[in-house]
């Protein structure tokens, strides 16, 4: 497997929320706001790139039996860091997220990549592999929580100021805005549109291929 | 021995986590301190709090002036609501916060200070003979009503001598 692949892979054409429909309850629950989406992106690419990393890197030393368990040890050592370094670092953040932090071990995306991937390829593609599964799942992360901040709260970078230390960006449009995007079917309605997107975009381009 | 890898490996990442857990959770206590201090001194108005096995006794200049305590109501339209209420010896609250809730996103939660300045209101309000305005007099807010409502009984009785 080449870097192009991999990267193709991971952004777009097997995106880990768009088309493999993994990791749906952290980025529905979390996705209703540009900060709690950054704060969650990261920290799951964080988690997938380093559980790849060690994965790939004991993948010689682990039977058919224990694969499993082992995977899941590593990911959750991981996510206790995570979660663990949030706290440290980010601590309004982690009281806002904090929840679905430890739930990141939950996320399908995570052994999915372990066992498909960091276990049966080198270090480095698995490596290569985590970072682009984490950015493409980020991504999709952040287009979500973008729209839905914008049409549900009229606002977009509200409180990436307080939850991450960073300088106050924010913006307002309008002072209320439509309720329904905030709630739960609000993020089912903004993932469908995405993927009704993505599948729009792949069937032009298909089309013209031919 | 299957068992063995596995098993060493279990070892090394429980000591990897037992010591990044010895290392952080000072800073991490400290940074909990230091949250709950900002909302509690921002509702006094920088008096002095000192801890009492009922909450805090609020103090300026070795003068009691007043109590902040926690509440929880199970009033609230899906479970518990904590809150931190602030009144003065003469039974005028100082300041409400909320602590934790789960009411409704873009609901409910308009009793968060980051969301609106609802909460506000209960500010100089107190229970009846006070003279002050009464803290059951604060208007519900239509479409959050179940859950403004469990605030004001809550703060109410927190208040009540």
């Amino acid at each position: 497997m080449n870097a192009r692949t991999i990267t193709r892979d991971g952004l777009w054409r097997n995106n880990p929320a768009l088309v493999q429909l993994l990791g749906l309850c952290p980025l529905l629950a979390v996705s209703g706001s540009f900060a709690t989406s950054l704060g969650l992106g990261l920290a799951t690419l964080f988690v997938l790139t380093a559980a790849n990393l060690v994965i790939s890197l004991l993948r010689s030393q682990l039977d058919e039996e224990t694969r499993l368990p082992v995977q899941i040890l590593v990911i959750a050592t991981f996510v206790t860091l995570a979660d663990l370094s949030l706290q440290y670092w980010f601590f309004e953040l982690h009281q806002r997220i904090g929840l679905f932090v430890a739930l990141i071990v939950t996320n399908c995306t995570l052994l999915g990549r372990a066992e498909a991937f960091a276990s049966r390829n080198p270090v480095a593609a698995a490596v290569l592999d985590g970072i682009m599964m984490g950015l493409g799942f980020l991504l999709v992360l952040l287009v979500m929580g973008s729209v839905r901040e914008i049409l549900g709260r009229g606002t977009l970078f509200a409180g990436l100021d307080r939850l991450t230390g960073l300088p106050d960006v924010s913006m307002t449009f309008a002072d209320s805005g439509f309720l329904l995007m905030i709630l739960p079917p609000g993020a089912f309605l903004t993932l469908g549109c995405l993927i009704a997107l993505k599948n729009l975009v792949d069937g032009t381009n298909d089309g013209e291929a031919r | 021995m299957k068992i063995l890898r596995p098993t060493v490996l279990a070892l090394v990442c429980g000591l990897l986590l037992a010591t990044a857990n010895r290392q952080m959770h000072g800073v991490i206590d400290d940074n909990r301190r230091l949250h709950e201090e900002r909302v509690f001194y921002g509702m006094v108005d920088g008096a002095d709090l000192v801890a009492t096995p009922a909450g805090w006794e609020i103090s300026r200049q070795g003068q009691l002036i007043g109590y902040l305590k926690e509440t929880t109501t199970p009033r609230g339209y899906n479970g518990d609501i904590t809150l931190l209420v602030a009144y003065s010896t003469e039974g005028i609250i100082l300041g409400v916060r909320v602590s934790h809730h789960r009411e409704t996103p873009g609901i409910g939660d308009i009793i968060e200070t980051g969301v609106s300045d609802w909460i506000h209101g209960f500010k100089e309000t107190g229970f009846e003979g006070t003279g002050a305005e009464s803290t059951q007099e604060i208007d519900a807010v239509s479409g959050a009503t179940i859950t403004t409502r469990a605030v004001i009984q809550a703060v109410a009785e927190t208040v009540q001598p």
